[in-house]
């Protein structure tokens, strides 16, 4: 072989090995250049959802390949599940729409026939984890509650409050409060988290759990801060062995099984049905509450691209600051492959039995 | 405290802040002005803007947007009929009537100085009563909140013209509407004849752009004359007349200002029922109200300070104890938190500077954005006498589109389309439009307060002092006004004259065999359910039957007994009833359109069409109309404001 021959084939296997190593690239950085993209938000204008989910897209969008035109909209009701089952039934499956949800897992468990899709169809973009705080106001008994464990001295039912029977943050304070075999009455209906913070402020109710931005944003300042109520525990994070770590943004407050600890002995581990539920409950939140999703078929390039945009995004120094300054803890992020393996297995795999123990949980509150 | 005050109004003051005010109020006359907008819309799309910013001129962006809506919306009520927020249905009951007798611009100029007024004195109120806010708040929960609503329903007797019975009757109606979709109480969706459109209930604005703005537009199309029934020439009294109304009712405006601010104050009720409120309170009070809803400049007053007032009042359950009121008051407390504002009793505190800035903000925006509202106005009255031809395709963009807001699909154009039916039938057969909405509005609030109140305190509920004495307001309202209608000898008979002049029994008849029927189905449909689920429907079905039996007794007693010309009193122009059943099949012409073309090519079809031959226009003006109305949909909705299109079945 000539030079000029070693020299051509050289050439070309170069320029093939660039072509090979940027070509994929190169077209996925195109698939969304002159394109518009819409974010569906499943809650209204005002909500958490929308307000977190506006936050993150001001900052994602700079690193979506292309740079294409983002429009937010909310397409909200029904606790979010209209938003849903319009991204699995009606949005167009081409990478155009994307939504923006906090979704309710165990809506889908239970089987709720107001959902109309599984999030298990869906594809994960990426998503955000919260743990959920119980607290209660401190004059539920005299003397007043100076830290979360005098609830165990409890006589008189508390009244807690929640949204509906069948809402996960119902759900997990009557587990919580009947595994810790504290007498309680449940008042639900309430329709909005502001709605329940005014009803403990105002002793119409006086035990309730938040989200994560929703106590330390709102409850520790006012109402921890002032003295009005202690925070009791966490949901924490249920680990394969059986047992539980807490959320890393909570160092202050214990976890529920290191709370259930201090009324029956350190190594006391809780069992049965109740104890699953709440693993089940507290694995979904922590793991995933707010999820980025394209619908089922959407382009591979479409999700790479945002799959990659997210993972940008929850390195961003300016979007963590802002998270903080919103939320007064860092995210607690999930990335797409790992969430979707998550949300199949909980959703496909959930214990019938338990499913089935769950809605009589759920109807003894409603009689 | 005082240093607090000026502390504030220094924030304010000084640049940028004072200039992104000005901006702020700029967006937020556009989006007071634009029916289905408002301020939620216009917090929700500038708050992102707003993280760089330093808090004071921040604040002074989204203050300045949010407390000007409530003022600009006067624009639409007055002109069209239609309400530009929430805030200002109750405006349209008399600054419509003003209009079409050629006082819009006396509309503006009383509403425009009374909202800088309920705006300023209403800040000025709760900064003085922020000692005895908290308890205040803290007094009314759920079962003071349930009794509020019983209160707010009172004001039905002062909505109804002079048929208690069909406005009672119209409010049963309305409380029935808030039970469909989902049950909160009980799991259970309700009425909801499996239409997953309905699992979240009636979506509240295409349902009162329904009832109050497709009548007018059915009544402007078949009139062929201008909104003023008057001619330009002809008409009394501007902008300077209208300020002067302002002064000379300086006490109900006061009084109004009062209401909105301290029933605003409440978080999760004010809001939608205060300009209601004052309205009903103003029809009460007031000397000689016989020319309410009929263009009397009262009933623009009183809702117009009520509801600049209520925006200082929600702003401190936000700041002071992070419990929003609103969904607006939601997006200003995230923006507290995201300029390092921590909302909390500190803000009422050791950091009062900034409530007070937050106040001054309100104060100086109401001020200036009255001002150049009041410079504009006169102009913008004049549309008033533009041809009503060329009118109804700009009202007809601006209620469909309005109603697409809710972002629930087609339906939401159904949902317009078929209370406009509801609205225009009711027009034309007496029966005042109002109380429905009240009742709509009252009812969830009032069920839900009921249903916890139940469940938290037992029946120990009924014993609370506060509850004690709004049921004493509540029983001494009634008494007066059974007592009021039986002096005017208006039950059981009597020509009733509400927000109309037709009352024609021939229509008023077979509706309120509909309303009849339909309450007896509520009631039996009802009872299947668990008694948590049906006891508020089942309720309020009961004497809502019986009232409706009473109006179809009364309408048939007017019809054997014609006057002595022979005729029924009230009867209406048959041919005019035509011709509005024409215009509104071409109506629903656009929904169906849409199905196939999609919206843009759907309106603008339709204004073409209609210029050309309904209005008999040139096809000239007809097509440069319509293509401005295409840019001006695409613009405002595709860049603006971006909203989900229906996808056509030709294009996607």
């Amino acid at each position: 072989m000539t030079i000029n021959s070693k020299w051509l084939c050289s050439l070309a296997l170069g320029v093939s090995a660039t072509v090979l190593a940027f070509g994929p690239t190169a077209a996925n950085a195109q698939f969304y250049r002159g394109k518009t993209l819409n974010a569906i938000i499943n809650y209204a204008p005002g909500g958490n959802t929308s307000i977190q989910g506006r936050l993150m897209m001001r900052y994602m969008k700079k690193y979506i390949p292309g740079k294409p035109r983002l429009v937010i909209r909310n397409v909200a009701g029904a606790g979010g599940k209209v938003g849903s089952n319009y991204l699995g039934e009606v949005a167009r499956r081409d990478g155009s729409f994307f939504g923006i949800f906090t979704i309710s897992l165990i809506a889908e468990v239970l089987k709720d026939p107001a959902l109309r899709v599984t999030h298990a169809d869906f594809h994960l973009i990426g998503g955000l984890g919260s743990s959920s705080i119980a607290y209660m106001r401190t004059d539920v008994m005299k003397p007043k509650l100076k830290t979360g464990s005098d609830i165990f001295k409890l006589t008189q039912p508390v009244k807690s409050g929640g949204h509906d029977p069948s809402s996960s943050k119902d759900i997990m304070i009557r587990l919580g409060l009947e595994m810790l075999k504290v007498p309680y009455k449940h008042v639900y209906g309430y329709k909005s988290g502001g709605q329940l913070r005014k009803a403990v402020m105002q002793s119409e109710i006086q035990m309730m759990a938040d989200s994560t931005p929703g106590y330390r944003g709102r409850v520790e300042p006012t109402m921890v801060n002032t003295g009005m109520v202690v925070p009791l525990h966490h949901s924490g994070i249920p680990t394969a062995d059986g047992g539980m770590v807490s959320d890393k943004n909570f160092p202050d407050i214990p976890n529920f099984l290191q709370f259930y600890q201090k009324k029956y002995g350190a190594g006391a581990m809780p069992k049965g049905m109740y104890w699953k539920a709440w693993r089940l409950m507290a694995g979904m939140r922590a793991k995933i509450l707010r999820a980025l999703f394209l619908p089922p078929g959407a382009p591979k390039a479409a999700l790479d691209d945002l799959r990659m945009a997210f993972a940008k995004t929850m390195k961003d120094p300016a979007y963590l600051k802002e998270f903080k300054k919103l939320n007064k803890t860092m995210p607690n992020v999930v990335y797409g492959d790992d969430g979707e393996k998550f949300i199949r297995n909980e959703v496909k795999n959930a214990d019938p039995a338990l499913v089935a123990w769950l809605n009589k949980f759920v109807d003894r509150a409603r009689h | 405290m005082f240093d607090a005050v000026l502390d504030g109004l220094w924030l304010v003051v000084a640049w940028p802040a004072m200039g992104y005010m000005f901006l702020g109020l700029a967006i937020g006359m556009y989006f007071g002005a634009v029916p289905g907008l408002g301020g939620l819309i216009g917090l929700a799309i500038l708050l992102p803007f707003t993280f760089d910013m330093a808090p004071a001129v921040a604040f002074a962006f989204l203050l300045g947007m949010y407390s000007i809506t409530t003022t600009s919306d006067t624009i639409a009520s007055v002109l069209l009929g239609i309400p530009g927020t929430a805030a200002s249905q109750a405006t349209i009951l008399d600054g419509y009537p003003m209009a079409m007798k050629g006082e819009a611009a006396r509309a503006f100029g009383a509403a425009f100085t009374v909202s800088a007024f309920g705006g300023v004195v209403g800040a000025i109120l709760l900064g003085l009563s922020i000692p005895i806010v908290r308890p205040l708040i803290m007094s009314f929960a759920s079962p003071e909140f349930f009794m509020l609503g019983l209160v707010g329903l009172t004001m039905v007797g002062s909505l109804s013209g002079n048929s208690i019975l069909k406005g009672l009757s119209a409010a049963c109606f309305g409380l029935m509407l808030s039970t469909v979709g989902y049950s909160q109480e009980g799991a259970t969706p309700r009425f909801w004849f499996e239409l997953n459109y309905l699992i979240d209930g009636v979506p509240l604005i295409p349902f009162v752009l329904g009832l109050f703005a497709v009548p007018e537009v059915l009544a402007l199309s078949v009139s062929n004359s201008s909104i003023s029934q008057v001619a330009q020439d002809d008409s009394k009294g501007g902008i300077l007349l209208g300020m002067r109304d302002a002064a000379t009712n300086w006490w109900l405006a006061l009084r109004c200002t009062f209401i909105g601010a301290y029933i605003g104050l409440l978080p999760g009720l004010g809001g939608s029922i205060v300009d209601w409120v004052a309205y009903g309170h103003a029809v009460q009070t007031e000397k000689d109200n016989s020319n309410f809803g009929k263009g009397d400049v009262r009933g623009v007053i009183a809702p117009e300070a009520a509801n600049n007032a209520s925006k200082g009042g929600a702003l401190i359950p936000t700041i002071a104890f992070a419990v929003p009121g609103s969904a607006s008051m939601a997006i200003l407390l995230v923006a507290f938190q995201i300029h390092g504002l921590e909302p909390g009793p500190q803000m009422l505190t050791t950091r009062l500077d900034q409530t007070f800035g937050l106040v001054w903000t309100l104060v100086l925006a109401n001020i200036f954005g009255a001002a150049l509202l009041l410079i504009w106005g006169k102009q913008v009255a004049k549309i008033t006498f533009i041809k009503g031809h060329l009118i109804v395709p700009a009202i007809t963009l601006f209620v469909f589109m309005g109603g697409w807001m809710g972002a629930k699909g087609i339906g939401d154009w159904v949902t317009l389309l078929a209370f406009g039916g509801l609205g225009y039938v009711m027009k034309q057969g007496g029966w005042p439009r109002p109380p429905i909405v009240l009742g709509f509005i009252l009812g969830s609030i009032m069920e839900n307060a009921l249903h916890l109140s139940n469940r938290s305190y037992g029946l120990e509920w009924l014993t609370r002092p506060i509850v004690l004495i709004l049921a004493a307001i509540v029983v001494v309202t009634m008494v007066v006004a059974i007592r009021g209608a039986f002096l005017k000898n208006l039950i059981p008979e009597g020509v009733a004259s509400d927000d109309s002049e037709a009352q024609d029994p021939a229509v008023s008849l077979p509706f309120g065999l509909c309303f009849l029927a339909i309450f007896i189905f509520a009631g039996f449909h009802a009872m299947g359910w668990k008694p948590d689920v049906r006891d508020f429907p089942l309720w309020v079905a009961i004497p809502a039957a019986a009232l409706s039996l009473a109006v179809v007794l009364q309408d048939v007693s007017k019809m054997r007994h014609p006057g002595a010309d022979g005729k029924v009193a009230g009867a209406v122009d048959r041919n005019r009833l035509r011709l509005g059943f024409y215009f509104f099949l071409c109506l629903v012409g656009i929904v169906v359109a849409t199905l196939i073309v999609g919206q843009i090519p759907a309106l603008v079809g339709f204004i073409g069409l209609y210029l050309r031959y309904w209005a008999k226009y040139s096809w000239r003006l007809a097509i440069s109309y319509a293509a401005i109305a295409g840019g001006f949909i695409y613009g405002m909705f595709e860049w603006v404001v971006p909203i989900l299109w229906h996808q056509s079945l030709l294009f996607g």
